[in-house]
């Protein structure tokens, strides 16, 4: 990065955290610092919503698994509009009507103290540790790419959200989301556009379209039923349903977001707003990633992206190895830049005979390609069992650090930041929230000023955030740690959700009955973890329907023998 | 927990747009379809 692009990125940055602090001024009581007393209109609260759920990896990593994978993750957001309008029909209006803090706060209300306590610690549990890897994961990119040390990264990221989370709460969180959303969106349109136009003069958008076609990147939609296949139209519809209603409906750092708006009305518009917006957004960041596989098609791309793992292997023992794959990479990329212009020049001749032929050819080039890649990847796993061989995170920013005009790199690399600080900061609200409202206030110290519990509160926040930069500082040592813990939440979504449908549509439901079925759905979820191939998506529907079907069981039974006892009495 | 009947908590509010929620939610689901079936030709177009 140049001088102009550390200009922009401090800027831009700057620029955010003063705004948080001067919007976020004046909460004189916890409604104000952990609800911004309920004052906020639908569009600040929709982009809040949607710029904590897209983190950095969004934006980092989204673009560089449609330049391996295509674009069929996008059929994963397919049931999120359902979701919300689910959402917008049951948990809105319920949480508006209580008044709540959380949706546990709720979960007292509605069944007993034991289910809010087991709902509370899953989510401080999960949410506690993917807080640490929300700051840790970018920083770790962002420390490979800009080639500072990880704990210089995670201590801006996570320091500066510290400063307005603690001094402006939850009003300075939304309203610097909704310019990090704008500033992340407008930095990804940019991007977009340079890789068009750095396409070689010859190559049109249809030529890019057509090329990534071929090379099976435009596969979109997949109407196929396979329960192995992670994502198809129909997991996409029913498990991505369920984890968008756990998630928005039952994780408390997106339930703080619309429990903001100022009305019913105000929260589901926000709510419905992401339903529109969310599926063609996710659309538009793989579409970016397809387009700069295009771009990688003329200009010859490294054969890892991530610099420090080639150049620890390149002064490895397997040297040797690494450049002589590095030599077939390059190779290969010479004839497949070769065939996509003869495939281009038989289409623009009609020439289908010659099409179909050259087609055949790209495809079984562009699997050898693949083949040679993965091969370096087991390479530098062999050359070093702790290097960090999701090269997908790198493809992305290879691209704006090498290709980008010098000013821009500075923007997207502000927008990488900007997006981790407005998920990390959600993240530490809700937490520290839930600290306050489920376990400070509930369990050690039940009356006391406002004044107190404003000073809690802010203690809180900073605690957490200190406690992301901690984790962020030890998550390397971690390993295959980091990935458990990212599994660690879609182990626990389908309960929480179980529990939420209990409480919303099943009246007769108590909280024994809650509390069991939570209890035994969660042990049906790591039964198939543990022993079954299922993919991970549809864990959230088992779990869901096992703890309803037998919250539903139990209750059945109490209320026989509750009718049988008064029988006998 | 707040008071049940505080102003903010009027649920029957009507939306500012389409005169009810029902014809929102419809535009939000008839979206998601007409995004499927437009991702459906835009692969195929290309293929």
């Amino acid at each position: 990065m140049r001088q102009l692009d550390w200009i922009v990125l401090a800027t831009t940055i700057l620029f955010i955290v003063l705004y948080g602090m001067w919007k976020g001024r004046g909460s004189r009581n916890i409604k104000g610092f952990l609800l911004a007393d309920r004052s906020m209109k639908w569009y600040t609260v929709a982009f809040a919503i949607m710029a904590t759920q897209a983190s950095a990896i969004t934006f980092t990593s989204t673009p560089g698994q449609a330049y391996v994978d295509g674009m069929r993750f996008v059929q994963f957001y397919f049931g999120l509009p359902i979701a919300m309008v689910i959402l917008c029909i049951t948990a809105v209006p319920i949480f508006h009507k209580l008044g709540v803090y959380t949706a546990y706060e709720y979960l007292e209300n509605r069944f007993d103290t034991k289910t809010r306590v087991l709902t509370t610690l899953i989510f401080l549990i999960s949410r506690g540790l993917a807080a640490g890897i929300t700051i840790y994961a970018p920083s770790l990119i962002l420390s490979v790419m800009l080639g500072i040390d990880i704990w210089i990264t995670s201590i801006i990221i996570g320091g500066l959200v510290i400063i307005y989370t603690t001094s402006g709460g939850v009003k300075a969180v939304n309203y610097t989301d909704f310019f990090q959303l704008i500033i992340v969106m407008t930095g990804m349109c940019i991007a977009l556009g340079v890789a068009l136009y750095l396409l070689p003069k010859e190559i049109s958008f249809t030529d890019a379209l057509s090329v990534s076609a071929v090379m099976g990147k435009l596969n979109t939609i997949d109407f196929s039923l396979d329960f192995r296949n992670r994502y198809n139209v129909w997991s996409g519809i029913i498990g991505g349903m369920f984890v968008a209603l756990a998630y928005f409906g039952t994780d408390q750092s997106q339930v703080q977001r619309y429990l903001t708006g100022e009305s019913v009305t105000q929260s589901r518009l926000a709510l419905l707003f992401n339903g529109l917006a969310k599926v063609p957004m996710q659309f538009f960041i793989l579409f970016i990633g397809v387009m700069v596989f295009v771009f990688f098609q003329f200009v010859q791309p490294p054969l890892v992206f991530n610099p420090v793992e080639v150049g620890k292997v390149k002064s490895g023992v397997r040297a040797q190895d690494y450049r002589q794959l590095e030599e077939k990479h390059n190779n290969l990329f010479q004839k497949k830049s070769e065939e996509i212009r003869e495939y281009l020049q038989a289409r623009h001749q009609h020439d289908d005979v010659r099409i179909a032929e050259k087609k055949k050819e790209l495809q079984l080039l562009q699997q050898r390609y693949d083949a040679v890649r993965a091969e370096a990847s087991n390479l530098l796993e062999e050359n070093d069992r702790k290097s960090d061989t999701r090269d997908t995170n790198y493809i992305f920013l290879t691209f704006v650090l090498t290709y980008l005009p010098v000013g821009l790199v500075g923007l997207i690399f502000a927008c990488i930041f900007t997006a981790s600080m407005s998920s990390s900061s959600g993240e530490l609200s809700a937490l520290a929230t839930t600290s306050i409202i489920d376990v400070y206030k509930r369990f050690i110290k039940r009356e006391a000023s406002e004044k107190h519990y404003l000073m809690v509160s802010r203690i809180m926040m900073a605690f957490w955030g200190l406690y992301g930069i901690a984790f962020a500082q030890y998550a390397g040592r971690m390993g295959s740690l980091v990935e458990a813990v990212n599994i660690l939440g879609s182990l626990f979504y389908g309960t929480m959700l179980g529990i939420f449908l209990l409480a919303f549509y099943f009246k007769p439901v108590k909280g024994t009955a809650a509390f069991v079925g939570a209890l035994s759905g969660e042990i049906v979820v790591l039964y198939c973890f543990r022993f079954t191939s299922i993919a991970w998506l549809w864990y959230n529907v088992i779990g869901c329907f096992v703890v309803v079907g037998v919250g539903i069981i139990l209750s059945v039974f109490e209320r026989t023998k509750t009718s049988d006892s008064l029988a006998s009495s | 927990m707040e008071n049940l009947n505080s102003n903010n908590d009027n649920i029957e509010e009507m939306p500012p747009i389409l005169g009810s929620w029902k014809k929102i939610y419809l535009v939000v689901l008839l979206n998601l379809f007409g995004l499927i079936i437009l991702f459906y030709s835009f692969s195929e177009a290309f293929k």
